[in-house]
């Protein structure tokens, strides 16, 4: 309560009344002149920036642009999509002047406090020493967070923004676009050709998400333990083909299947030759769907394996030796140590790979995408066949048919899936919840 | 808590201004023909840089830069500098040019151009300075567009595109006038109507344990393909983009001709890649395909892969050459049976066949919109369509003129074009946007019936009722297409 009571009575303080009123004021007053000076010029300097770009932009946002554009008589006129681009920028700018304003009053409040208990101020060369020694964690996290907002958050935002417009198909520069609310979720789940298509796809992305995690992750753990096996001879030899497997680009293996295995192709042809199978025997073709989605998890296998199994392999040389001899020593057999003892020591140091494994499998665009190179759709599917995932449809629905606001729906709807899913996952695995047993 | 609420005042400020300040829209006005040709009118940039985009072709031939070099000597006093834009040829210019990307003139099909045309992306041509009389006004029409209230013309056309056969005069069978000539005119049955075709390619395929073919071309090339629902009555839209006309009455008999015909091609056909394979199996020397179907500008690269293979046999460079232009041939492609039933043998030729009609094209060069040197480009337009250079081009590149004078003069498969388009067996893509819709649904419904009759275990296209079925689909999927594409 006293501490309450002392904050609420510095903030009474003129010079933090003036810093709250204007950047840098209440600083002049502490005599700490070239901070105030800096922070006022900082505020004078957006407020410049409000008046001439700053408040054109966050209209824009609304408006999206109010002149068409007529490039045949070389009328510029209003870049919605640039316009949408440069509202987020200055939200942002907005944001990051709240926080140097929460910052300055902070601030002001640490000076007035140290004031009054008689302390005396830090000059500027003192302050800018605290911020390198002191707070230097500050500094060097400000700039990675600056980055990220700018490369990583501004472009989500737009991305998800995008889908609340009509941006695409006809509607594209110099035409306006405009805010449609939600119309093109209203579009996904209302026009049976897309909540059937996205039913179909969905249904069989989430079985490919845990299927192709579940063979990627326990192929690479099998792998790694027999390569750790007492018995095994050369050890180094066998270690080389996972090795040539994850080295080489996987999109070449895969346009070296998608050859292997079409009609085409040498196995196709063989089997055929051999008689083992019809005529009409078919891997890749236009109609196939568990031929080619069983050859996806192959595929899939081959390029994930190597990766699980170099981190099993490290992971497997730090288990300790003793709770294996202790185990046997009590009579557990192989696969009772292995269920017991390196399973769970496994699974809880890579429970976070297995999370991102299983959403980067989800979001496996290229084992598809190779695998079958041409476009073709499905009868049953729009704008999609039956072997693609949500994000082959999201690549389709964008940059093939350039419907940029159902993608980006759809990629908002696929975000909201991963996140719950991830966040579901991780709360409730060993990783988390005994995070101290094996420290 | 007095910082918290100063914060919120000030965003609620900023808000309220910005709702307030929601002006209303305003479209570009209108404008008359003067002042949207006004861009042209005075002598040519200097020092403009201006980027081409010509097709594949033409930049792989060297036949472009020999252009840009005839031109950029010809306006040397202007030092205007042609360049190849280096593109993708079918660069999008709606989704590059408002961005400052994009060609300055590009060359293109009529879909795509005319795409442009209806967003604003390319300039309307000033026609009376263009050499067009010798066009043909349905040639000419594919790059008309309303625009405020005036016929404008958006392309100068160039090269006309249909569909044609070109065959290997050395696979012919040894006797085939006394067995492949029924009606004795001198012309293989099996180059002349669709039920030889399908007959002759049977037998090659059969001779051969399937290791060779008589027709090998893409199953799933739409272009190609669309024109067996042509013939027989489809059309691609009516008065109104509602009216849908691919499965028209009489469309389900071609499509079943398709699926014959595919039956007898096999799987290795449903792929985009057949055409490229084509283009070895027409030209190698175990003469692997006997004849394929495209567009005429495909001779060019088949005289060429042949002449190779010529050479790799040991004939020098000219005879080779001459050779392959002997030995390749293009006719005009095959005669549909009337009751659309290809396996059967034809006993009056002219009585049971018709003359096809197959999809075309006009491809033009346009500029545009964006470029920042309109008298420039212009000028190249108007270098590139001169009667010489238009020879130039079509010479070079086996491209078939748009001009009707020019392909009188070049006879042979350009005067062919020429009257099947006078004849009305030339159906243009329609110059529209919409028409970018068909194509994925096209592709997939070819892809879907050709699978039928060759690696589907149970064929489901086996009646008239389910073949209509598949083509009342393929309707209602690009009706949802352009739904979408309205509503995004």
């Amino acid at each position: 309560m006293a501490v309450k009571q002392g904050k609420a009575g510095v903030c009474s303080d003129y010079r933090v009344k003036l810093s709250c009123a204007f950047m840098g004021l209440g600083q002049l007053f502490c005599r700490q002149f070239i901070k105030g000076a800096l922070l006022m010029l900082f505020e004078i300097g957006f407020i410049l920036f409000l008046i001439f770009q700053g408040v054109e932009n966050i209209i824009g946002l609304f408006t999206l642009g109010t002149t068409e554009g007529v490039p045949i008589m070389g009328i510029e006129g209003d870049n919605s999509v640039s316009m949408l681009a440069w509202g987020i920028t200055t939200l942002f700018f907005i944001a990051f002047f709240a926080l140097a304003y929460h910052a300055n009053i902070k601030d002001v409040i640490f000076t007035v406090r140290e004031i009054q208990k008689g302390n005396r101020v830090r000059t500027f060369r003192e302050s800018l020493s605290t911020l390198l020694n002191q707070k230097f964690y500050v500094l060097t996290l400000t700039v990675p967070l600056v980055f990220v907002c700018v490369f990583n958050v501004m472009p989500i935002v737009f991305t998800a923004l995008v889908a609340f417009t009509d941006y695409g198909g006809e509607i594209v520069p110099p035409r306006l676009v405009s805010w449609t609310g939600l119309q093109s979720f209203k579009v996904i789940f209302t026009m049976s050709e897309y909540i059937g298509t996205m039913g179909k796809i969905l249904a069989w992305n989430i079985l490919w998400g845990f299927g192709s995690t579940f063979l990627v992750y326990f192929g690479g753990l099998g792998l790694a333990l027999l390569y750790n096996a007492r018995c095994l001879k050369w050890k180094r030899f066998w270690r080389v083909f996972p090795m040539l497997a994850y080295a080489i680009p996987s999109f070449i293996t895969l346009t070296g299947f998608c050859f292997m295995f079409c009609d085409s192709g040498p196995i196709v042809g063989q089997l055929k030759a051999l008689e083992w199978v019809g005529e009409t025997f078919t891997i890749i073709s236009y109609d196939s769907k568990w031929s080619l989605r069983l050859l996806g998890f192959f595929c899939c296998a081959w390029i994930g394996i190597p990766s699980v199994m170099f981190l099993a392999t490290g992971i497997l040389s730090n288990a300790s030796k003793d709770m294996y001899e202790a185990a046997r020593l009590d009579g557990a057999n192989g696969f009772q140590q292995f269920w017991y003892l390196t399973l769970p020591f496994v699974l809880f140091a890579t429970t976070p790979v297995i999370i991102s494994t299983f959403i980067n499998q989800f979001n496996n665009f290229s084992i598809f995408y190779f695998l079958r190179p041409e476009t073709v759709y499905a009868p049953g599917y729009f704008n999609a066949n039956s072997s693609d995932l949500l994000i082959n449809w999201m690549y389709n629905l964008t940059v093939e048919n350039g419907l940029y606001s159902l993608g980006s729906a759809l990629s908002l709807i696929l975000f909201a899936f991963m996140a719950v899913f991830s966040l579901v996952a991780y709360v409730t695995s060993p990783a988390y919840k005994k995070e101290d047993t094996y420290r | 808590m007095k910082a918290k609420t100063f914060g919120l005042c000030l965003m609620a400020a900023l808000a309220a201004l910005t709702l307030t300040a929601c002006g209303e829209r305003t479209g570009g006005g209108t404008f008359t023909y003067e002042e949207l040709m006004a861009k042209f009118e005075g002598d040519i940039e200097e020092n403009a840089v201006i980027r081409v985009l010509d097709n594949q072709m033409a930049v792989e031939t060297g036949h472009l830069q020999e252009v840009l070099d005839a031109f950029n000597e010809r306006y040397a006093e202007y030092n205007v500098q042609a360049v190849d834009a280096n593109m993708d040829q079918y660069v999008d210019l709606e989704q590059n040019g408002p961005d400052g990307y994009g060609p300055d003139v590009l060359y293109q099909a009529n879909d795509m151009l005319m795409r442009y045309a209806e967003g604003g992306h390319i300039l309307p041509l000033p026609t009376e300075e263009l050499d067009i009389a010798e066009i043909p006004s349905s040639v000419m029409d594919a790059y008309k567009l309303e625009t405020y209230g005036l016929d404008l013309y958006y392309a100068m056309p160039v090269a006309q595109q249909s569909t044609v056969l070109t065959y290997r005069k050395d696979l012919l069978p040894e006797n085939w006038e006394e067995e492949w000539d029924d009606n004795e005119n001198g012309v293989p049955d099996m180059v002349e109507t669709m039920n030889g075709l399908y007959a002759y390619s049977k037998q090659v395929k059969e001779s051969s344990s399937g290791s060779k073919y008589g027709l090998y071309m893409s199953l799933v090339d739409q272009y190609f393909n669309t024109g067996y629902l042509l013939s027989y009555g489809a059309y691609v839209f009516g008065e109104t983009h509602d009216d849908i006309g691919l499965a028209a009455d009489g469309a389900e008999v071609g499509l079943n001709l398709f699926r014959d015909l595919a039956g007898v091609l096999g799987s290795t056909c449903i792929s985009q890649n057949a055409t490229t394979q084509a283009a070895t199996y027409l030209t190698n020397s175990a003469g692997t395909a006997f004849c394929t179907i495209g567009t005429p500008d495909w001779l060019t690269t088949f005289r060429e892969n042949l002449a190779a293979t010529y050479v790799r046999g040991g004939m020098s460079e000219a005879e080779a050459t001459a050779a392959a232009e002997e030995n390749l041939v293009v006719v005009a492609p095959p005669r549909l049976p009337t009751d659309g039933d290809i396996t059967k043998e034809l006993t009056d030729i002219e009585g049971e066949t018709f003359a096809p009609t197959t999809m075309g094209g006009v491809n033009a060069f346009g500029i545009s919109a964006y470029t920042k040197y309109p008298k420039a480009s212009l000028a190249f337009v108007k270098f590139v369509s001169e009667y010489e250079n238009l020879r130039w081009r079509c010479e070079a590149l086996g491209a078939v003129p748009a001009r009707l004078d020019l392909a009188e003069e070049l006879g042979g498969v350009s005067e062919m074009l020429s009257e099947r388009v006078a004849s009305g067996l030339v159906y243009m893509m329609p110059s529209t946007r919409d028409t970018q819709y068909i194509w994925d649904p096209l592709s997939s419904l070819f892809n879907d019936v050709a699978t039928d009759n060759t690696t589907r275990n149970t064929p489901i296209y086996t009646t008239e009722e389910a073949l209509k079925g598949a083509l009342e689909k393929l309707v209602s999927d690009i009706r949802s297409a352009m739904a979408v594409g309205n509503i995004s």
